[in-house]
């Protein structure tokens, strides 16, 4: 039978502490960044090969929008590196859900819980990015306006208007939180319980049709991508937003939706 | 009908009507977003920025529903 469970499961313990299954995975993709950092870096070309290349596209992908969404270059420079953490550890947390034997292969202890689970697909996981770049967001507004100015946003007795609105953006930082991780929570634990289901609906009435699943794989490929890019990109949007105050005198046009 | 029953018909309920303003709000912007483009393509980035960016804040009302979802499925 299907077996589906919205929180990841304990698989052993280290000296009193329990090691959920995502915990493990997320051990394993820091692992394999660090390989795969190790092994990009090790054979640097002036003209660059396939790899290298594929990851200078995304760096300069990354650092065009860091300084379009972002009007200071100084905070533009101190954005990008996080902003590009969060993308490749987003990436391959959302991709080593899709490897097969990754939910299928079991532990067997007292209850039996699968071996891998995407950190991603884990609310600890991306409630934890998301207090981190929530947090990275608040500490560059302090420290590009000046703490008076930043909390000045918040807290204002101008006007009743101005508390009013100062009100609702204190509202919204909070919100962000939450629509940071249960966004990419949602997405990806979603997906995989759609490959799951499928899979487990082909493989009981349609065993002749087994590349049913194929599509949405592809789909989920997809989103793996599209999920990671729009956390980065979204927490760029924020730093541009939080570092520029209220009554800027060239306002960006960029940000003229928000 | 037994509470465990009305909490599942109700976390249905709510994911599935959740959807339905975001989905059009979502299909919505693509169209637009897609003309913008075709009418002037030198301005793909900047529209596609402004694009994604109401992409996720209409998908974030999704994500609302999913949460009460949750929260009625398991919460509760």
């Amino acid at each position: 039978m299907l077996h589906v469970s919205l929180h990841a499961e304990p698989i052993f313990h280290i000296f009193g502490l329990t090691v959920s299954n995502s915990l493990f995975s997320s051990w394993i993709v820091v692992l394999s960044l660090l390989i795969s950092t190790y092994v990009v870096g090790r054979s640097l070309r002036r003209v660059p090969q396939s790899l290298q290349s594929a990851v200078e596209l995304t760096y300069t992908a990354f650092a065009e929008i860091a300084q379009s969404v972002i009007t200071k270059p100084a905070a533009a420079a101190e954005a990008l590196p996080v902003a590009l953490t969060l993308f490749v550890y987003i990436v391959f947390s959302n991709l080593i859900g899709l490897i097969p034997g990754v939910g299928t292969l079991i532990v067997k202890s007292a209850d039996s819980a699968p071996l891998f689970r995407a950190p991603t697909s884990d609310l600890n996981t991306t409630i934890c990015l998301a207090l981190i770049t929530v947090g990275f967001v608040q500490y560059m507004g302090i420290k590009h306006l000046g703490g008076k100015q930043y909390l000045g946003k918040f807290f204002t007795l101008k006007s009743p208007l101005d508390a009013l609105v100062g009100f609702q953006e204190l509202i919204s930082e909070i919100t962000r939180i939450v629509s940071f991780s249960f966004r990419l929570f949602g997405n990806i634990f979603a997906g995989e319980l759609i490959i799951s289901v499928i899979l487990f609906l082909t493989s009981t009435y349609l065993p002749f049709f087994s590349i049913l699943p194929l599509p949405f794989y592809i789909l989920e490929l997809g989103f793996a991508l599209i999920q990671a890019y729009v956390f980065a990109f979204l927490m760029l949007i924020f730093t541009g937003l939080a570092i520029t105050s209220h009554g800027s005198e060239e306002p960006s046009e960029d940000l003229a939706v928000v | 009908m037994s509470v465990e029953t009305m909490r599942l018909i109700a976390m249905a309920v709510a994911i599935g009507f959740g959807v339905i303003g975001p989905g059009i709000g979502i299909g919505l912007i693509g169209a637009r977003g897609v003309e913008a483009i075709g009418r002037n393509p030198e301005t793909e980035s900047k529209v596609r920025n402004t694009m994604i960016l109401g992409f996720v804040f209409a998908e974030s009302l999704a994500i609302f529903a999913l949460l009460v979802a949750l929260i009625i499925r398991f919460l509760g």
